[in-house]
């Protein structure tokens, strides 16, 4: 059984190493940009049953945004952001419970290496879309704001009391990134390190039941993401009483 | 710290690549996916808007044109009821100058009747008298068992009616 904190790394391109946590990322935009671009394609006023699907899956996502944001132009304006977050965390995840992800590999001197590992099992991607998240709360912040009020946010010197304040923002801007990258990291390694043992323990059957608590917990996960990034993407743009 | 990173495999390399993978997709998806998709949805909802602006004018037109009805039904009772009136006052009009004419051309009628029937009477009265008058000749010629002469019978005549007239 091979467990690894860090995705393994297949190959190098020009010196750039490739991990199969980032080939399964690849994999993933890969199946989105295809749905996009078929979407595109076929688009059509009168729509069939895979654009009735997109439809009504993307109105129902954009009413949860609509119902934080109380603001369609807002939700507009963080719809690019928060439903690629979404889409990206969830197809990641599921794709993950496809056979052969974990199970296919090499065999090589330092022992088995997987080919396919699960996306959001690596730091890399999460602190990626962490950084990204928040990154983007800021800059939102600041064109919706201005610097003074935004920055005022956390450097405020109208009393010793609103400085330890701003202070314990700023702190919560930098633990909100460990929170972010180590909640979604934390739950989908568990999720196939469970995954794997029972696989070893029981191969048959006693596995399917967890499969499914994956698909929930990858659908979860995706949705709290997406969320408190649009939660702090409002606060962020809205302004202080 | 580098060591813990290291620990976690946390790569620059690879946390830039998830960075700039990420913002693809999103760019990707915003021009192939939800621009279009909002586009559609925005499209569609104008639609319906202005269908349902379109079934409420119209709502509102059938409610004008059925109290335009109603008005113009009521108008219609309240012309035909006094053109009915006009017309009963007119027809007892016309009656009653039909009756009078009726009675006036009945008077006339039953004066020339009656003018009719006196000249009868006076023409049946003169026949009578001349039948009565030859009558009485000839039994006064068969009394006197003789021609009565032209004076005679004028002189008899004239008795005889005088005693008639008695």
């Amino acid at each position: 059984m091979h467990i690894s904190i860090a995705a393994e790394k297949l190959f190098n391109i020009f010196g750039f190493p490739v991990t199969n946590s980032l080939l399964m990322s690849w994999l993933a935009i890969i199946i989105l940009i295809s749905v996009a671009v078929y979407f595109k394609r076929t688009a059509s006023s009168v729509p069939g049953k895979f654009q009735s699907l997109l439809e009504m899956v993307f109105e129902a996502l954009l009413n949860l945004i609509d119902s934080i944001t109380q603001d369609r132009k807002k939700s507009e304006k963080f719809l690019p952001l928060v439903l690629t977050i979404f889409l990206f965390v969830i197809v990641a995840n599921w794709i993950s419970l496809v056979p052969g992800v974990g199970s296919i590999g090499l065999n090589t001197e330092d022992g088995f290496l997987p080919l396919f590992r699960p996306t959001n099992t690596d730091l890399n991607n999460t602190l990626a879309l962490a950084v990204i998240a928040v990154v983007s709360a800021h800059f939102f912040g600041l064109k919706a704001l201005g610097i003074k009020k935004h920055i005022g946010k956390f450097l405020n010197f109208k009393g010793p009391i609103d400085f330890f304040v701003g202070l314990l923002e700023a702190v919560g801007e930098v633990s909100r990134i460990l929170s972010f990258s180590f909640r979604l990291f934390g739950n989908m390694f568990a999720g196939e390190v469970l995954l794997l043992v029972l696989a070893g323990l029981v191969p048959f059957l006693v596995p399917i039941p967890f499969l499914g608590f994956e698909l929930f917990v990858g659908f979860i996960q995706a949705l709290v993401f997406a969320m408190l990034t649009l939660v702090f993407l409002t606060i962020a743009t809205a302004e202080h009483h | 710290m580098s060591e813990l990173l290291t620990k976690l495999g946390i790569d620059w390399h690879l946390f830039l690549a998830q960075v700039v993978n990420f913002g693809i997709l999103a760019f990707l998806l915003h021009r192939f996916l939800y621009k279009p998709m909002l586009k559609i949805l925005s499209e569609r909802s104008a639609k319906a808007k202005e269908v349902v602006e379109g079934a409420a004018s119209m709502a509102q037109a059938k409610r004008d044109l059925e109290q335009e009805i109603v008005e113009t039904r009521n108008k219609a009772r309240k012309e035909a009821d006094e053109i009915l009136v006009e017309g009963q006052k007119k027809a007892e009009i016309i009656r009653a100058g039909v009756i009078a004419q009726l009675e006036k051309e009945l008077v006339l009628l039953k004066n020339k009747a009656l003018a009719e029937i006196e000249k009868e009477r006076a023409k049946a009265m003169n026949e009578a008298k001349n039948e009565l008058a030859s009558t009485v000749i000839l039994a006064a010629e068969k009394v006197l068992a003789r021609e009565v002469k032209n004076e005679d019978s004028i002189k008899l005549a004239q008795e005889a009616l005088s005693k008639v007239k008695e």
